[in-house]
């Protein structure tokens, strides 16, 4: 259902209809700004990103075979997208801006625990170097096996492999400097 | 008792490796506590990651995506200016159409295969053509049937200038509606 709706919307866009494009970013925005978030680690350079990644995913929309599922492309065009903004303004350390990030309500004690928690895996996955923060997503988050996420970052199997290694290994130790709240 | 690789540990995590290596792997972590253990810190790098929760969304975005997206209308001016350009363009071109229609009737002969035997006897008279040629060849500047005034020089460089800038406008607008 959903994915026919997609192809429609995508068919739409494809003739110039901003408007079905418009309801495509609606329907796939908040996956988007998942793997946004996750790779910019700063919740409005993660919007700006997913809205880029849109712009860029329609520039391409003639190249995408309507046969396949909307989504998982959408979400590899966005790693794309932010990876190519880490690897052209790195930033010595990605120092999160609290106030911006900060959730707009306050949330009760269990709330407050499970956001604690994300933040640090989140603060986690901020020290890792952009190559290696792709391929965790890629991996970890949008499922694709290494020849797939070496055909989509356009590197050596052996890379990802040893990107995906080593971004473990980091993880593993920030992970274990912060220890969880569970 | 040599210990699994990392990379092993990661790979099979990751369900990359083929059914025997597998098995190999799941056998020696049988007998093996030091593996065992490395796998389990990794394993909970995994749970770590997988138990992140995805974060709400504040602002839609469709409605700024959209608004990239959608074409902007031409400022009035230079709607006018182009449809201007277009008409002085097509004038341009009709009153240089003279000057082409000359240009391309040149007759052009026909082409025709010829055999090896006439080819030796082309090159031959050709030859000795040349060596007279040579003798009494004088540059002359080909002739039109009519006379081409400054004006007909004039007119079809404006025409075909207008026609790029025209062309190149049409184009670059279209790439500046998805940027902008």
């Amino acid at each position: 259902m959903e994915a026919s709706s997609d192809r429609d919307l995508i068919l739409r866009a494809r003739r110039g209809d901003p408007e079905a494009f418009g309801e495509l970013v609606r329907l796939h925005q908040a996956g988007v700004f998942n793997v946004c978030y996750r790779m910019m680690g700063e919740r409005r350079e993660a919007e700006d990103m997913a809205q880029e990644a849109f712009i860029r995913a329609y520039e391409r929309i003639n190249t995408f075979d309507v046969e396949r599922p909307f989504g998982p492309w959408m979400r590899r065009v966005a790693a794309n997208v932010c990876l190519n903004q880490l690897a052209m303004h790195k930033p010595e350390h990605a120092e999160l801006d609290e106030e911006r990030d900060a959730d707009p309500a306050p949330l009760p004690e269990s709330g407050r625990e499970v956001q604690e928690e994300a933040e640090r895996v989140r603060n986690a996955l901020r020290k890792l170097p952009p190559h290696y923060r792709a391929v965790v997503e890629l991996r970890h988050y949008q499922d694709l096996s290494y020849d797939e996420i070496a055909a989509e970052l356009k590197i050596p199997l052996s890379d990802v492999k040893s990107h995906l290694f080593r971004a473990r290994k980091i993880l593993a130790e920030s992970l274990s400097h912060e220890p969880s709240l569970r | 008792m040599n210990h699994l690789s990392d990379e092993i540990l990661n790979e099979y995590l990751d369900d990359a490796l083929p059914p025997d290596a597998r098995a190999e792997v799941e056998s020696h972590l049988r007998d093996c506590a030091d593996c065992e253990l490395r796998l389990d810190e990794l394993a909970d790098v995994f749970f770590e990651l997988s138990a992140l929760p995805e974060a709400d969304l504040m602002r839609d975005l469709s409605a700024d995506v959209a608004r990239t997206l959608t074409p902007q209308p031409l400022p009035r001016l230079l709607k006018w200016t182009a449809l201007l350009q277009v008409a002085a363009a097509l004038t341009a071109l009709i009153a240089s159409l003279p000057l082409l229609q000359t240009m391309f009737a040149m007759d052009v002969p026909a082409i025709t295969l010829p055999t090896l035997f006439d080819l030796t006897l082309r090159f031959e008279q050709t030859l000795a053509e040349m060596q007279t040629m040579f003798v009494q060849f004088q540059w002359q500047i080909p002739r039109l049937s009519f006379e081409v005034s400054s004006l007909y020089i004039t007119v079809a460089v404006f025409s075909v200038t207008l026609l790029w800038l025209v062309g190149n406008g049409l184009l670059l607008r279209k790439s500046n509606l998805i940027r902008s």
